[in-house]
């Protein structure tokens, strides 16, 4: 049978509390008896039981993990979830139970298939989030009364203060949002941002002052936004001056910045 | 003269300088709250885009000025070039900075000046553009700015109040080079700086153990740069001053950069003449070994072979020249030693380390933690079994373990060609 989750984070974890409980242990598991699948996308044959969120669980379940396998397993976990590699829950769930057999964190036993895919996934996470740190492009809206946004009392932002809105696009493979949006939250602080994935179709909004909202995002508002070009063409021109024709080397800015990465880079699109 | 013409300029007369790190500097942490209201810097360098070039760019690196009145012959902002000469005032550049920072183009500013009037005239205005950035702009990203040969004490110590990083070029190894090449400079101009900082940072330290509080100063550290190939100066010259830099003034980074010949002169290479590309290369990973893997400069190059060997990367070149100390039991080997395999960088090494305490390793984990065994495999065995081919003399070696650029070179050789024309690849 299938534990079924939401899809998040926490109904993840729910759903791997609820397997501890009824007693499942490595085994089991590799009989392929049970496992844990996003709501709607069991495989059929087998029965799903829903799981709950239930937050007091949740913290214990998360105490439990920090207390007794160190701080960095949490994180591990987060990361290689985000990554959202096809079967990765799977090769959570052996991680947790190999932690609880072998009574720490089994980071280091990189020789097991499960620990390995684990890691490499967080990783993956982690490489994609520092990249995109340096290649999201932030544009100035020129026109900021067509996005209605409201803070937190309930008032719209652009008819009262007018700021200068900044956007930024973007599409990862992993589902960063929240890690880049807090990265650009403490160093962009007095800035009036919004980042938005368009795999996802979610985005994240940065109001100074105030804690970032995460919020799906409607398509309409999109195609009416104008933007600021000047210290746009400003990029592009020192772009191809600070290249050194002698050294002119193709091959190597593909292999370190592949095509993937430029379809929302300034530079790259003028 | 327009702002995009300006920067064109600018920016066009400072890419030969190589620097390009935003890393290293926990000049601005987030949690230690809103010092600076835009920006702050990340102890892992982030790089923003590679120009076409291969090169990471992560700072808007311009000059503020490239008028100049010495005469480097090296140099294509030299004094007697008829080139097109432009200046920013400090105010232009300063919200030009600015706003790149907040579309995320950049981390921050590489600042560096032709000379104008006198060493510490151009100090004053380089302090004035980024006390500008710093206060009216309240920027707290990374600053990298140039000091310029013979800046006094005080401007030197005004200017690293305010910065992430400084850096002096030493450019080459010998007063006797920088006599012909840059007849205003000095050997003592150019060290004077570095002394500075290097001492001033050695002083604010021993405050800080004895809980004296003090401004932050340079956090960031010192870099410098030599140029490779404009002088006849040997790999082993250029390693044992980077070594002796690195010792004595406590520098984060020494870069090399490969001569691009941009002026005609007798003393200078040829105008045609491609810039030694593979040995800036070997000369990086040679600087590499020495800062991450605890090699000394005298074990990689010496006075009877002064230069590296091209075909193979140092570390392979040391290994096949010290084959008696290998192969070497992966299960039961010291870290140090584990450093000194081909194949095995630091992150495997400590991969190896932690594994190992579990289990007893065999070829395909080894594989599974990411050491290169395409090389490893001739200095390593398996709880006693050797897994790498048979070959017979150090020069099939040499082969085996060479990379594409390296077997170029063994077939130029065979054939006879002269390797100048692979040098440049």
């Amino acid at each position: 049978m299938y534990y079924l989750y939401d899809g998040s984070f926490e109904g993840f974890l729910s759903a791997v509390t609820y397997l501890m409980r009824d007693r499942k242990d490595l085994s089991s598991f590799r009989n392929r008896i049970w496992g844990i699948a996003v709501e709607g996308f069991e495989p059929a044959l087998l029965p799903g039981i829903k799981t709950e969120i239930v937050p007091d669980i949740l913290n214990d379940f998360g105490n439990y993990l920090t207390k007794n396998f160190g701080g960095e397993i949490l994180k591990t976990i987060y990361h290689a979830f985000l990554s959202h590699e096809s079967g990765i829950e799977d090769s959570i769930v052996l991680f947790i139970l190999l932690a609880r057999k072998t009574k720490q964190d089994p980071s280091a036993r990189l020789y097991e298939d499960c620990v390995n895919k684990v890691i490499r996934a967080s990783q993956k996470t982690r490489r994609e989030l520092h990249r995109y740190m340096g290649l999201l492009r932030f544009q100035k809206i020129t026109n900021p009364e067509k996005l209605k946004i409201e803070n937190t009392t309930g008032n719209e932002i652009c008819d009262v203060l007018r700021p200068d809105i900044f956007v930024a696009s973007f599409e990862p493979e992993c589902d960063i949002l929240n890690l880049v949006s807090e990265h650009f939250a403490n160093r962009l602080s007095s800035q009036f941002f919004i980042i938005i994935d368009r795999k996802r179709d979610t985005c994240s909004i940065h109001i100074p002052g105030e804690e970032l909202v995460l919020k799906s995002m409607d398509k309409s508002k999109q195609s009416t936004l104008a933007y600021d070009s000047s210290f746009e063409n400003l990029w592009c021109e020192y772009f191809k001056v600070i290249s050194i024709k002698e050294r002119e080397n193709k091959t190597l800015q593909r292999s370190n910045l592949p095509l993937k990465y430029r379809k929302y880079m300034t530079e790259f699109n003028d | 003269m327009e702002l995009a013409q300006k920067l064109q300029i600018l920016g066009e007369a400072a890419r030969y300088d190589v620097s390009c790190s935003s890393s290293g500097s926990a000049g601005t942490k987030p949690t230690q709250g809103a010092k600076y209201k835009t920006g702050n810097t990340a102890t892992a360098g982030i790089c923003h885009t590679w120009s076409d070039d291969g090169r990471c760019i992560s700072l808007l690196k311009v000059l503020l000025t490239n008028h100049c009145e010495y005469n480097c012959l090296y140099c294509c902002n030299r004094r007697d070039n008829d080139i097109p000469r432009a200046a920013f005032t400090p105010e232009e550049l300063a919200s030009l900075t600015i706003e790149f920072y907040r579309r995320n183009y950049i981390e921050g500013l590489f600042l560096s000046s032709g000379v104008v009037r006198s060493p510490d005239h151009t100090m004053s205005l380089l302090i004035e553009t980024i006390r500008l950035l710093r206060n009216k702009y309240s920027f707290g990203g990374y600053i990298h700015v140039k000091t310029i040969p013979g800046a006094s004490e005080t401007s030197v110590y005004e200017l690293g109040l305010l910065v992430d990083r400084m850096s002096t070029n030493v450019e080459f190894c010998s007063q006797s080079t920088l006599e012909y090449m840059a007849p205003e400079k000095s050997a003592k101009s150019i060290i004077s700086p570095m002394t500075i900082v290097s001492r001033t940072k050695n002083e604010f330290s021993d405050c800080v153990r004895n809980a004296i509080s003090v401004p932050s100063f340079v956090p960031g550290g010192q870099s410098t740069q030599f140029i490779i190939g404009a002088a006849p100066e040997s790999d082993y010259r250029i390693l044992t001053m980077s070594q002796k830099l690195y010792r004595n003034y406590n520098l984060k980074r020494v870069y090399y950069s490969a001569y691009i010949p941009v002026n005609s002169h007798p003393d200078l290479p040829a105008l045609i003449t491609a810039p030694p590309l593979l040995r800036e290369h070997r000369l990086y990973q040679a600087d590499w070994l020495m800062r991450f893997y605890n090699f000394d400069a005298g074990e990689l190059v010496c006075s009877d072979f002064p230069d590296l060997d091209l075909t193979l990367d140092p570390k392979c070149s040391w290994a096949v020249n010290n084959f008696s100390i290998f192969p070497v039991e992966i299960n039961k080997v010291d870290y140090n030693t584990l450093l000194r395999v081909p194949g095995i960088g630091v992150l495997s090494a400590k991969k190896i380390i932690s594994a190992r305490k579990f289990k007893t390793l065999t070829f395909e984990d080894a594989s599974k933690m990411g050491v290169v065994l395409k090389r490893a495999v001739f200095f390593l065995t398996f709880s006693g079994k050797y897994m790498a081919c048979n070959f017979s003399t150090s020069d099939e070696l040499k082969f085996l373990l060479s990379d594409k650029r390296g077997r170029q070179i063994f077939s130029a050789r065979q054939i006879g060609i002269e390797e100048i024309n692979v040098l440049s690849v």
